[in-house]
């Protein structure tokens, strides 16, 4: 059976601490914080820096690309082939898009383990990301989070066996969003919880656990995502496991609830802390309760240093107001000039715009970005090579710009020299003004750019050293 | 054939600029061009073919923009299209023309009408790429000259200051000057921030306006008037839109000018620009634009344009009156009628009837004219009295 060979994560560098949502409504606010992806940041940019973290930009070999969520940007377009193209996986790989449910993800990567071993794909990376729009003054406001998990789940260099797989559902209405609607409905969270997830969520564990024929004990941990943290602890009780470090983390304390972005996190950042040897039991939740139970190998050990969960959570920034949460969930209404753009520009420059490519002369050696057919250094013309730019490198120059019409102000413009040859003009992000300086180590996020031409523009921008 | 040295200023117009509110393209480009032709005591039917710089489609198409306003039907007219430099380049242009003795009386002209599209700053929507050009504005292409040149050379805020200062203060005094009021070092370092460290008075203001020259050979100048003034150099060069992403680009001078300049000093004989020239209207959208630009012009050393500026070298009766229009920080930029601008203010200057502030006893002076988002393409003319 295929099992999983990688993991990675992205949580958004933005905070909102939940007082500052409670004192905005002048009601008692809950300890912690929520993750909240910046204004050039949604369900495709976070599963991109997802999948780059688990794929640690080494997109070769991998054979598939799901994308899973319930807040894809589109309604009709594909976002699985925009993140494949991003990490640059082969032409023929398999790709399709979850969504609707909050077990979406969960749903992703069951059908990953059967197209893997069903032989359709070598390996499949299942990206996972949420950028949920609450209701405002809502208990969701103080709930959710933003963020993203990915798993790369194949044959070679297994991290985590797969030792079986057990399927159920339930229909009720929890939370709900139509297809004309942006905000979330949760019609009533006590019972959605007493009727709906906490029953079904015990219910799919104990026969799974039948079904296995393990023991409750067996499992080091229990990897379950939930609508809130209440509902999570009172599975936990009904389960019986009274020792917390047996209870994965739901991440909902710093980071929010990542609705069905939840299991591939808390997944990866189990694996993240994980020995040889330990037992998983992951549960999807939301509609479909499936189960899957892992069993963790040596190749655990030799696994590369990733940001993961944990990286990405200590790596953090305040947004600073709840008057600009409101308008990165675009709750806020603004007038931002969107630009112009055309599909068929995107189209024809989409190796340069998504994986990056620029080339390398022929003649002279030297790696030039846009990629134009003629060398900018030598002039030599015609047959430059097509070269993947590498995702980090220095701050040549930059400036901090108050005129360009942005969401954010000052844009911060920078000329960074990349490791491995070529010098690039891209926009800043996820920086502290004062803090931008020449020479610094910069890296590369995929981002949003506009929504010029009634489509997302996406592109790459620099960000500080995570 | 004819030498471009042979080639003669006649008359020359401008409108105010500012934000001409009142005025279309058409009232302007009527205004300028008839001022320069009843200031070369021609008729308008003399004139044999037309040059006018444009660079935005919402001013106008094509040559017929300046055959609708001053209505001289049937003869060839060319819209030139070269960033800021448009005008500068119909002039250029229209001077090649008439040195090849295609035509004796020609005009050039330029225009632009900008406040109509309303914003701040220059509409960049539409122009470059959609994302890979995504956030840059002009003063930030400019402005990111500042933070290689400050590491380089120690250029501080206060330099780009004295820019402003001494160009306000001539332009103050010229009546057609968009802004009519000097600034205080204090003003400038105190106005909101543009890009870096160019605040709202390092900028050059969004104005409306036009201006017109008519040309024509020395031969025929003669018959017109006697104080026309001739080409004494020549100079254009094209870098790349993509300088951003050229390592080769240090941001510490602006290439095209260097080579321009090259060119135009090598056909004048000027061997050493400061001493040899009286007067430059200077590229200066921005305060760093000029500060690059005097050191490139060979007005001073690579790096001390800023204490050159400070020390008054270039103030009206320095070595060089650099700007002494205004500029196009005071008396405004209104993009394709700039380098038309900046030869009827040399013209007038020689003359001896400048507008506002007046060099004294001036015999050579430069137009000099930047364009594109960092100085991508420029043009240099050096004009004199001396016939």
């Amino acid at each position: 059976m295929a099992g999983i060979v990688a993991y990675g994560a992205y949580i958004p560098k933005l905070r909102l601490e939940r007082k500052q949502i409670a004192e905005s409504w002048g009601t008692p606010g809950a300890p912690g914080e929520i993750a909240v992806g910046n204004f050039d940041e949604d369900s495709i940019t976070m599963a991109v820096e997802a999948g780059r973290d688990c794929l640690l930009d080494e997109p070769d070999g991998v054979g598939g690309l799901y994308f899973a969520s319930t807040s894809a940007p589109y309604a009709e377009k594909s976002c699985s082939t925009i993140v494949a193209s991003v990490l640059d996986l082969q032409p023929d790989a398999l790709v399709a898009d979850f969504g609707t449910t909050l077990s979406a993800g969960a749903n992703a990567l069951v059908a990953a383990v059967a197209a893997v071993d069903d032989g359709l794909a070598e390996s499949v990376l299942v990206t996972c990301a949420e950028c949920r729009v609450p209701e405002p003054k809502t208990s969701d406001e103080q709930t959710l989070g933003d963020g993203a998990g990915a798993l790369l789940v194949g044959k070679k260099d297994v991290i985590a066996d797969i030792k079986g797989l057990h399927t159920a559902y339930d229909e009720i209405l929890g939370s709900w969003r139509t297809a004309e609607e942006k905000r979330i409905h949760d019609f009533n969270p006590r019972f959605y919880a007493a009727k709906g997830y906490i029953p079904a969520m015990v219910a799919s564990i104990k026969s799974s656990l039948e079904k296995f024929g393990v023991g409750e004990s067996e499992i080091s941990k229990f990897i379950y995502g939930a609508p809130d943290l209440r509902s999570h602890g009172q599975v936990a009780k009904s389960i019986g496991v009274k020792d917390p470090s047996r209870i994965q983390d739901p991440l909902f304390a710093f980071v929010g609830g990542l609705g069905s972005a939840q299991p591939l996190a808390m997944l990866a950042a189990a694996l993240e802390d994980a020995s040889p040897g330990e037992t998983f039991l992951l549960v999807g939740w939301g509609d479909a309760y499936n189960v899957m139970l892992l069993e963790v190998t040596d190749g655990i050990k030799s696994l590369k240093p990733r940001r993961g969960v944990k990286g990405h959570v200590e790596s953090k920034q305040g947004l600073g107001s709840y008057a600009k949460y409101l308008r990165l969930k675009e709750l806020l209404e603004v007038d931002v000039d969107a630009g112009s753009s055309s599909p068929i520009q995107t189209w024809r420059d989409r190796k340069a715009i998504y994986p990056l490519y620029g080339k390398k002369c022929n003649k002279c050696g030297e790696v030039y970005f846009p990629p134009r057919r003629v060398c900018p250094y030598c002039k030599n013309y015609g047959d430059n090579l097509d070269w993947r730019l590498k995702r980090k490198g220095k701050l040549w120059n930059f400036i901090h710009d108050y005129l360009y019409q942005s969401e954010e102000s000052p844009t911060t413009l920078t000329i960074t020299d990349l490791e491995g040859g070529g010098r690039i003009f891209l926009q800043m992000t996820d920086r502290i003004v004062d803090e931008v300086e020449v020479g610094m180590d910069v890296e590369l996020t995929f981002r949003k750019i506009n929504e010029a031409g009634h489509f997302y523009n996406y592109y790459w921008k620099t960000r500080p050293v995570r | 054939m004819a030498d471009l040295r042979d080639v003669a200023v006649i008359g020359c117009g401008c409108t105010k600029f500012g934000e001409n509110f009142e005025w279309g393209v058409d009232d302007m480009l009527t205004m300028a061009c008839f001022e320069a032709i009843e200031d070369a005591g021609i008729e308008p039917g003399e004139i044999q073919a037309g040059w006018i710089g444009m660079q935005y489609p919402f001013t106008g198409f094509s040559g017929a923009t300046l055959s609708d306003a001053i209505k001289v039907y049937d003869i060839p007219i060319t819209h030139v299209e070269n960033y800021c430099v448009s005008g500068l380049d119909a002039f250029r242009n229209a001077c090649l023309a008439v040195a090849s003795e295609q035509y004796d009386i020609v005009i050039a002209c330029g225009v632009e009408k900008i406040t109509d599209q309303g914003g701040r700053g220059l509409p960049t929507s539409g122009m470059g790429h959609p994302v890979m050009m995504a956030g840059l504005t002009a003063p930030s292409a400019f402005g990111l000259a500042f933070t290689r040149h400050s590491l380089e050379f120690g250029t501080t805020k206060e330099h780009l200051a004295h820019v402003a200062v001494k160009n306000h203060r001539n332009g103050a005094a010229n009546p057609k000057a968009h802004f009519r009021r000097e600034v205080t070092i204090e003003q400038v370092l105190k106005a909101p921030p543009i890009a870096g460290p160019l605040g709202l008075l390092d900028c050059c203001p969004i104005s409306d306006g036009s201006a017109a020259v008519i040309i024509t050979r020395k031969d025929i100048a003669k018959k017109k008037r006697d104080d026309f003034v001739t080409i004494k150099g020549m100079g254009m060069s094209a870098y790349t839109n993509l300088m951003m992403y050229n390592k080769d680009f240090d941001y510490l001078a602006w290439r095209p000018t260097v080579k321009a300049a090259e060119a135009a000093y090598k056909m004048a004989g000027i061997k050493e620009p400061a001493k040899e020239i009286d007067l430059a209207e200077c590229h200066d959208c921005f305060t760093i634009t000029e500060i690059l630009n005097v050191e490139d012009l060979g007005f001073c050393k690579k790096g001390e344009g800023g204490p050159a500026t400070v020390e008054g070298r270039f103030n009206i009766d320095g070595e060089v009156a650099v700007n002494p229009s205004g500029g196009l920080k005071c008396f405004g930029h209104p993009i394709g009628a700039t380098g038309i601008r900046m030869i009827y203010e040399v013209t007038k200057q020689l003359q001896g009837r400048a507008d506002g502030m007046q060099r004294e006893g001036a015999k050579v002076g430069l137009a000099h004219n930047l364009g594109g988002l960092g100085g991508i393409v420029c043009g240099i003319v050096i004009l004199t009295n001396e016939n």
